[in-house]
């Protein structure tokens, strides 16, 4: 019987070998991948206060072999700080070979009314890290450097390894551009004198409380399937967004670096997912996939001056105003779910404590573990949902976005808890399941992006309509009013509703 | 008259029509040269919501008079990139005078509950009449999930994938997805091997969706064997218990508490501890409790065929043979019911 024992263990031993290792398999880097390593406590890295001079460039030493950047952009009024990377330092004037940018793709750092940040890819030998921009479009692609209507703006740099795999290391750039005109269309390129990108066209928002319409689309979860990611991308720019939200879960994992790679030159034909990020300013929330990684935090230039969390940087949880509308993105991934929620709740409610309704009447939430869920795979997170439901609650937060679940699903507006439960009570809903007069909180799965489909589940309680379908948001906002559609991928409406308050 | 920018769009609504489509575009052409920064933007706004609201009623002939106008009258503004993609949306699906792109917004648009079978037979004879191009490839796409994935029928959502594949000029990610489509539904009629066949004929490189379809394969042919090896351990094992020659006492050793609570552990706690710790992973461990299953089972034969030197080595072995291919059964059983074959073909 013994032997029959040791056969036992060593069989079982190979049965989880042949799986994979359990967790430690497949594509989860939930199971699969060690965080990166936090941040070293350092008073150096708190935000300069606004009104004092900029200080000159600094660079910290943050570890063996890593080092993290800080300064302040010319005309911005806020510092901007690297992840801990293998290289970081302001622009040079290196170029290698092929020095020509890729990866060119924008977002908003700061004020999205009068700036915008923009970063690119290149090869590792160049150092280069420039950004030509004006109001005309000739101007700026006939111009090798600043001119009486071409300015210029300087950047970092960066250089990073990919933690998981081979590939050799990759540079980024970065450059946050200020001092813009709200609404105004700007023409931009990036890279140096005889290497630079094509010229692209990003747009200001309103000045912060504006009634003037805009809309932006909401996806999530592209990680997968690239041709669908850019079919995606190429459908949200059709719509003609003003900016593009994301629930997180961009790639696999987030610390390989050719899985961003592809992110980014993901193609269908015609449709490049290249060209809508350049243009289109993208704000991402972080995923599990994602997973805080330096490919992301390197990747994205984010608002960070506003939450110091727990090693991202202040990337990993932001808020800005876009119109009349105030958007805060959150981070709802760590390794401990209940101290994240705690952290990013007490941060989350000192920022919409702080927002003027009366100004930004319309308030968007955005994070990955969707807090109402029925999918038959992730469902609702509840640690979540007790921790910040209350805050949307107590600030009537109008939309909830979140991915997680490749689905669709649009809940009934909810707010407050059922007595003794962790559901939440479904308020009084109009035409469509929509909300009436502001009343309740409507949340929304959207993670159908390019991710395997879950099943969508038979319908919860709080669910209106959910379908395990390819998907993506588009919202428009008119003043007071909010028109809401997900689309199917074949252009057809998943699903609707329009709220006036 | 360029209406107020937060004007409702119910307000929109009630007044839309050609005519103050016509009105807001009059008096944008006329409004003067120089005119404040808030008036462009507000002309431009009012021209920009006049083309969407045109094409949520479904009418992008009107729509792209509208954008043009906006690119073509306005200094240019945020409102000029987006109006130049919806010129550039509309102007690629103009084909037939936009009377295919008008039928398709009409579907498009329609609710869950509005869309029925009727209609989509309607406008699938439509469709047959639509010159080539880029709307026709799009409407495809429209019937082919909506026959497949909102009405559940695969015989017409086969037909509908296989009318979508030979549209020409289709992307490569219109060609997975009607490719895709195509093989769900074979599969979902019961005809796996031609879904992976043809799968294999169109060469699109996507390893999780073969794995898929071979993993369909081998359980449509695994799936009855395995049904019949159980069965065949039933009545082979109560056969022998009956007979009282290896039977009771053998069970009894081979399906010991000990040896049940081991099984248990090997095969239900790797669930368990998937369950809470991610419940997507549920189908990976579901795979590796099967595996696991299988030594547990050589135990319980090795035990039983020791234990009863009192039986004959022929029903000794017939019952350790069958129990082994039973539980072998029921592993690939659970490891095809919770998805994981598809992972370990991968």
């Amino acid at each position: 019987m013994r032997s029959c024992a040791w056969v036992f263990v060593a069989a079982l031993a190979l049965a989880f070998a042949a799986c994979g290792g359990g967790s430690g398999g497949g594509d989860r880097p939930d199971a699969g991948t060690a965080p990166p390593p936090p941040p070293p406590d350092d008073d150096a890295s708190a935000p300069e206060d606004a009104a004092t001079p900029p200080p000159p460039p600094t660079r910290r030493d943050a570890g063996p072999g890593l080092v993290s950047h800080e300064y302040t952009p010319a005309g911005c009024g806020y510092t901007v700080r690297t992840p801990m990377v293998q290289e970081a330092s302001m622009g040079g004037d290196a170029t290698g070979e092929s020095p020509t940018p890729d990866h060119v793709h924008v977002s908003y750092a700061s004020t999205p009314s009068s700036s915008f940040a923009v970063n690119w890819r290149t090869e590792v030998a160049t150092t280069v890290t420039r950004v030509l921009y004006g109001t005309t479009r000739a101007e700026v692609e006939s111009a090798e450097g600043a001119t009486a209507t071409v300015r210029e703006q300087l950047g970092h740099t960066l250089v990073f390894d990919s933690l998981l795999d081979t590939a050799p290391p990759t540079r980024i750039h970065e450059a946050h551009v200020c001092g813009l005109e709200a609404q105004t269309p700007y023409f931009y390129k990036v890279g140096g004198p005889g290497a630079w990108s094509a010229v692209h066209e990003v747009a200001t928002a309103p000045v912060r409380g504006a009634t003037v319409p805009f809309r932006f689309a909401v996806t999530g979860d592209s990680r997968d399937e690239m041709h669908v990611w850019a079919e995606v991308q190429a459908a949200v720019a059709s719509h003609g967004v003003d900016f593009q939200l994301f629930t997180g879960d961009a790639v696999v994992v987030g610390a390989v670096q050719p899985q961003w790679d592809a992110w980014f030159e993901a193609t269908s034909g015609e449709a490049r997912a290249a060209d809508v990020l350049a243009e289109i300013p993208f704000m991402p929330a972080n995923g599990n996939h994602d997973s805080l990684a330096v490919g992301f935090l390197a990747q994205f230039a984010l608002p960070q001056h506003e939450y110091e969390g727990e090693r991202g940087d202040g990337e990993e949880s932001y808020s800005f105003d876009y119109g009349n509308a105030h958007v805060v993105v959150l981070n709802d991934f760590s390794s401990d779910m209940a101290r994240t929620a705690m952290e990013a709740g007490a941060w989350l409610r000192e920022d919409l404590r702080a927002v003027d309704r009366a100004v930004t009447p319309w308030v968007f939430v955005v994070h990955h573990h969707a807090t109402y869920s029925c999918s038959t795979v992730h469902g609702s997170n509840f640690e979540l949902r007790e921790a910040w439901q209350p805050i949307f609650d107590e600030h009537g937060v109008d939309v909830v976005f979140a991915g997680h679940d490749h689905t669709y699903e649009r809940s009934l507006p909810i707010r407050g808890f059922r007595p003794g439960t962790r559901e939440g009570v479904i308020v009084e809903r109009g035409a469509d399941g929509a909300p009436v007069a502001g009343n309740g909180t409507v949340y929304v799965v959207s993670g159908g992006a390019g991710a395997e489909l879950y099943g969508a589940g038979d319908g919860c309680d709080h669910t209106y309509v959910t379908e395990s379908v390819r998907n993506y948001v588009i919202v428009e906002v008119e003043g007071r009013t909010l028109r809401h559609t997900a689309y199917r991928l074949d252009g057809s409406v998943l699903d609707r509703f329009e709220h006036t308050k | 008259m360029a209406r107020s920018h937060n004007s409702s769009p119910t307000a929109s609504a009630k007044t839309s029509s050609p005519v103050i489509v016509a009105c807001v575009i009059a008096c944008a052409s006329v409004a003067p040269a120089q005119v404040r920064a808030d008036d462009v933007h507000e002309r431009a706004a009012a021209l920009d919501r006049a083309g969407s609201l045109a094409e949520r009623e479904a009418d992008p002939a009107r729509a792209l008079t509208s954008y043009r106008f906006l690119v073509a009258s306005t200094p240019r503004t945020r409102w000029h990139r987006r109006a130049e993609r919806r010129i550039a949306w509309l102007q690629a699906r103009s084909e037939g005078g936009f009377a295919p792109l008008a039928a398709l917004m009409e579907m498009q648009r329609l609710s869950r509950r509005e869309l029925t079978i009727a209609r989509l037979r309607g406008f699938e004879r439509k469709v047959r009449l639509f010159p080539e191009g880029i709307v026709r490839r799009e409407s495809r796409a429209l019937l082919a999930e909506a026959w497949l994935r909102r009405f559940g029928r695969a015989r017409e959502g086969l037909l509908a994938h296989e009318a979508w594949l030979i549209e020409p000029g289709l992307r490569p990610g219109e060609r997975h997805r009607a490719a895709w489509g195509a093989a769900q539904a074979r599969v979902a009629l019961g005809d796996a091997r031609t879904a992976l066949a043809r799968w294999n004929e169109m060469g699109i490189d996507a390893p999780v969706e073969r794995a898929w379809l071979r993993a369909a394969a081998v359980a449509q042919t695994g799936r009855p064997i395995a049904w019949a090896v159980i069965v065949l351990f039933v009545v082979v094992s109560l056969g022998l218990g009956r007979r009282e020659l290896l039977g009771r006492s053998a069970l009894r050793r081979a399906f010991s508490a000990p040896r049940l609570g081991a099984a248990s552990w090997a095969g239900v706690v790797p669930v368990l501890i998937a369950w809470q710790y991610d419940s997507s992973l549920l189908g990976r461990f579901a795979c590796t409790a099967a595996a696991a299953m299988a030594p547990v089972a050589t135990c319980s034969w090795v035990a039983a065929a020791q234990s009863e030197r009192g039986a004959g080595r022929g029903e000794r072995w017939a019952l350790a043979v069958v129990t082994v291919l039973a539980v072998l059964g029921a592993g690939f059983l659970v490891t095809e019911r919770f998805g994981a074959l598809s992972w370990w073909l991968q």
